[in-house]
């Protein structure tokens, strides 16, 4: 039976229209219907029409009604995709300007530092909001979660209710993607153990067919006349689609990832997130020192870049409402795939994030993190055990740490609890132990509109 | 019985002179015979002198020797007490002004952070090559350690050799005169639960009085003295070495001056509920955010920064002690703190009160990885000495003792096997270290280990 798929948050020029794509060229998927729920009901008719005009193109049997309405919305859901974003970039400035005038930059802001610590606090009590309205009209439905900071809030959802709830993200896919291009290989050659938290994920093996792809790649980056190779890079999913093709060699492309492979170089194991979110993990990296990453070739990411994105994201939109032909490429996001391995019972492996039952073996028993999942009829369960070197454990570890107390802060509304998230954030806590209080008292000031429970 | 004691670096002026007034007012040591063995011989025998002197005065029969050779000053011993450190105030000025030139002012630079990893870089071989050889010659003696960094070197004895181990430390000693004067309670009547690791040890549970007293909670009672801070004069005015800041008009240090040099402990406890129980130019060490440079190192924070000079300064007090103690008659009767003879008495007599001890974790602080040694409140009898408690170390200060473990643990790794990657591992998970820049963190860590070279010959490339 074809299933309901709800998006909530479903105006987003970013993900819903990818999304439908990737779901109108999964066979499993073509007689789905779609629910645009979304507070905002501008976007809520293009966004509908949008989906009745792939139907057409396509010749499927794919539709979708429109409400503002999240709890009618959910009625009946099997999958609730969640893109949403609590105050949108008006809140986000917030999270980027405060802690700029305390000497912290943050090169994205949205998943762990003082701005994902905020934007956490946000977005949790929206999260386990549409979870209680799941518990009451659709308790066996899944949520998937797109929306940042994934780790918190998938964990949020899990340990406040009743629904699975799984974090997907597209940086390994992109890891993933970069890997094929350096070592000329296909990606679907391409199999690995992940063990981390979102945005941090540690590729810990990586094999291509038979060969071990970490020692590839360490014998490539050590190799100097392998740099000048050219590589044609098509455009991919995220940020990179925006960002100029151009031109690139393997020696650029290796430039562009310079963080990545100074913590391959130095413990043995690939993060597989773009430099811009590992920085924020290691803010070694992201010092005043260095430029602000510049030096490591990591470029923050302004709050200009984003209202250009998101421009570019409704640009490409209104694009692909009046094309008379649409792409075939899938976006690597997950969403399609993912429903399809469970509906079909056609066992997959994705690097998802669920709750840690040993997976990661590094963190706590409970803690969301990103690892390889296997999905089939009977669910989404961690394929492989995968230990981490000693110090990426503990960077993990802290971080962890203090997502777990962004949780509890989000939940209760306690101020001191934000203090010790800041205070245990390997970023926040950079600064003065008083200037991180008062800039923690700052930023909920700042964001207190979109802060209910601290109200 | 007459116990046998042998002090590796015995001719420590700091050490030596504390250890045997304390034995002499020891009664179930008044028997011991005492070896000290040093690399300095003429050291050696000028503390044998001071303690026969000792035993002359008190008119014991204290017997005091210095043994140039190892092998013959631990054959046959009942404990073994090392205090030594490598290459002295030489290679601890590289450890202070290495790091300077980094940004990054220690307060003390003896446990944690980029000082109390070379400091251990240079000193765990040191203390394995004495273990080894305790192993050897008096393999059923109690090994004592009081050097630093003192959870980094005991942990090495522990994981490295079968030698039965206990690291010591008069930090909680010195909390517990803290509340004395505080309270007006006796010190002995202070009792706490501690978990956590040397330098950074955490009181999870205090009582004040004596045993089943009705002050059961102390931290009511801290809490009360916080909001009202109490008047009336101290018991007794810090001694100098304390390096308390005067906040008060007026000659003499008031409750009120206590309590302000106090104040990164009482930060941390009224916000989380647990007392951080070191000297607060300790504690900052492990938790960086209050010795940031943008607020002077923790000056605002009344933490006292000893620099090299202050360290110098301290050495040139130890040799005065010492003179003072040659010089004067008689032998102190005042406890010097130090935890050595409570322990060894409690050993022989098979009872004593409860002590603060740094052991490997058997499971007494449940938020610490198991096997690294930690600080804890123990008590000692006949068949040796183990912890009382078990305790967790909640929250954000749990967090903070733990990744101060795990650097430590990395670091012992490194020292042992001479591996400079392992030296960088141990700085990027130090919470102070790793708060330089990534490329920094490296260059530090090379910076330091070739100043310190001539201590480090494992490192040699």
């Amino acid at each position: 039976m074809a299933p309901r798929i709800c998006f909530i948050g479903g105006g987003s020029y970013q993900w819903t229209p990818k999304l439908i794509l990737d779901i109108a060229d999964t066979r499993s998927l073509h007689d789905a219907e779609i629910v645009i729920e979304d507070i905002d009901p501008e976007p809520i008719p293009a966004m509908v029409d949008f989906v009745h005009h792939v139907a057409k193109l396509r010749g499927i049997g794919l539709r979708a009604t429109g409400t503002t309405e999240q709890r009618s919305a959910l009625e009946g859901a099997d999958y609730v995709v969640v893109c949403i974003s609590t105050g949108a970039l008006e809140s986000m400035q917030h999270d980027i300007e405060v802690p700029d005038r305390y000497g912290l930059r943050q090169s994205v802001g949205d998943t762990v530092g003082p701005g994902g610590i905020l934007r956490g606090l946000r977005n949790i009590p929206v999260l386990v909001a549409i979870a209680r309205d799941m518990e009451i009209v659709c308790p066996d439905a899944w949520l998937l979660n797109l929306t940042n900071p994934m780790t918190t809030l998938t964990r949020a959802v899990q340990k406040a209710t009743s629904i699975t709830a799984i974090g997907l993200c597209h940086e390994v896919t992109i890891t993933q993607y970069t890997l094929a291009m350096l070592l000329g290989c296909d990606m679907r050659a391409i199999d690995l153990s992940v063990a981390g938290v979102n945005h941090l994920p540690l590729i810990t093996r990586l094999d291509i067919a038979g060969d071990d792809g970490l020692e590839r790649l360490a014998a490539l980056i050590d190799d100097e006349d392998a740099l000048a190779a050219p590589l044609v890079i098509p455009g991919i999913t995220g940020h990179e689609a925006v960002s100029d093709g151009g031109a690139f060699t393997v020696g650029s492309l290796l430039e562009a990832n310079r963080v990545k492979l100074e913590l391959f170089r130095r413990f043995g194991v690939l993060p597989a997130a773009g430099d811009r979110h590992l920085v924020e993990f290691f803010p070694g990296f992201l010092t005043e020192e260095s430029g602000w990453g510049a030096r490591w070739g990591v470029e923050l990411t302004s709050m200009d870049t984003r209202r250009a994105w998101l421009a570019h994201y409704m640009r490409e939109f209104d694009g692909l409402r009046s094309a008379s032909e649409l792409p075939r490429t899938p976006s690597g996001e997950m969403v399609a795939a993912l429903i399809d391995s469970r509906l079909r019972d056609r066992p997959r492996h994705f690097p998802l994030n669920i709750a840690n039952h040993g997976q990661v073996p590094d963190l706590p028993e409970g803690a969301i993190v990103e690892s390889m999942v296997c999905v089939d009829a009977s669910g989404a369960r961690g394929r492989d055990v995968a230990p981490v070197p000693v110090v990426l454990a503990d960077y993990l570890r802290r971080v962890s740490a203090s997502q777990e107390k962004v949780v509890e802060a989000a939940l209760t509304g306690e101020r001191d609890v934000v203090f010790e998230a800041m205070l245990l954030d390997p970023l926040a806590s950079r600064i003065d132990y008083d200037e991180l209080g008062r800039m923690t008292d700052e930023m909920l000031a700042a964001t207190a509109r979109w802060l209910p429970q601290f109200a | 019985m007459s116990p046998r004691i042998a002090i590796i670096g015995g001719g420590s002026y700091h050490w030596s002179p504390r250890l045997l007034a304390d034995f002499c007012n020891t009664a179930s040591l008044t028997e011991a015979q005492v070896v000290l063995h040093d690399l300095d011989h003429t050291s050696a025998e000028r503390m044998a002198e001071l303690g026969r002197e000792f035993a002359h005065r008190r008119a014991i029969p204290m017997r005091v020797e210095a043994v140039e050779d190892r092998a013959a000053a631990l054959t046959a011993s009942d404990f073994v007490i090392t205090a030594f450190s490598v290459g002295g105030l030489e290679s601890m000025r590289y450890d202070l002004e290495v790091p300077e030139r980094f940004g990054i002012r220690q307060p003390i630079g003896d446990s944690v952070g980029p000082g109390g990893i070379a400091r251990a870089l240079r000193s765990v071989p040191v203390v394995l090559d004495m273990a080894r050889a305790v192993e050897r010659h008096a393999p059923s003696a109690l090994f004592i350690n009081v050097s630093n960094p003192l959870s980094a070197l005991t942990r090495t004895v522990a994981r490295e050799t079968d030698v039965a181990v206990v690291g010591l430390c008069n930090e909680l000693v010195g909390l517990q005169f803290q509340l004395s004067l505080l309270f007006d309670v006796p010190m002995h009547e202070i009792d706490f639960v501690v978990g956590g690791v040397n330098h950074f040890p955490v009181v999870t549970e205090l009582r004040l009085g004596a045993a089943g007293g009705v002050d059961s909670d102390g931290f009511a009672r801290l809490r009360s003295a916080i909001d009202t801070p109490p008047s009336g004069p101290l018991w007794m005015q810090p001694p100098p070495g304390m390096h308390w800041r005067k906040v008060t008009d007026g000659d003499t240090f008031t409750k009120i001056d206590l309590l302000a040099n106090l104040a990164v402990k009482l930060e941390l406890f009224c916000r989380f509920g647990v007392l951080p129980g070191a000297n607060d130019h300790h504690i900052v060490e492990f938790l960086p955010g209050f010795v940031h440079g943008d607020t002077g190192h923790g000056t605002g924070w009344h933490v006292h920064h000893w620099g090299i000079d202050g360290h110098t300064a301290d050495s040139i007090d130890d040799v005065r002690g010492y003179e003072a103690a040659r010089d004067t008659d008689g032998v102190t009767s005042m406890p010097t703190g130090e935890l050595v003879a409570a322990l060894l008495d409690a050993i022989i007599t098979g009872s004593g009160p409860p002590l603060p001890v740094n052991l490997p974790n058997t499971g007494q602080v449940t938020t610490l990885p198991p096997d690294v040694v930690v600080e804890c409140i123990g008590t000692g009898d006949t068949s040796g000495v183990r912890a009382r408690d078990t305790t967790a170390i909640p929250g954000i200060i749990g967090e903070y003792a733990r990744r101060a473990s795990v650097s430590q643990e990395l670091t012992v790794e490194a020292a042992l096997r001479g591996d400079r990657d392992l030296a960088i591992a141990a700085m990027l998970a130090d919470p102070l270290a790793g708060r330089l820049p990534y490329e920094r963190v490296i260059e530090l860590t090379e910076a330091l280990i070739d100043a310190t070279s001539a201590w480090l010959p494992q490192f040699r490339r």
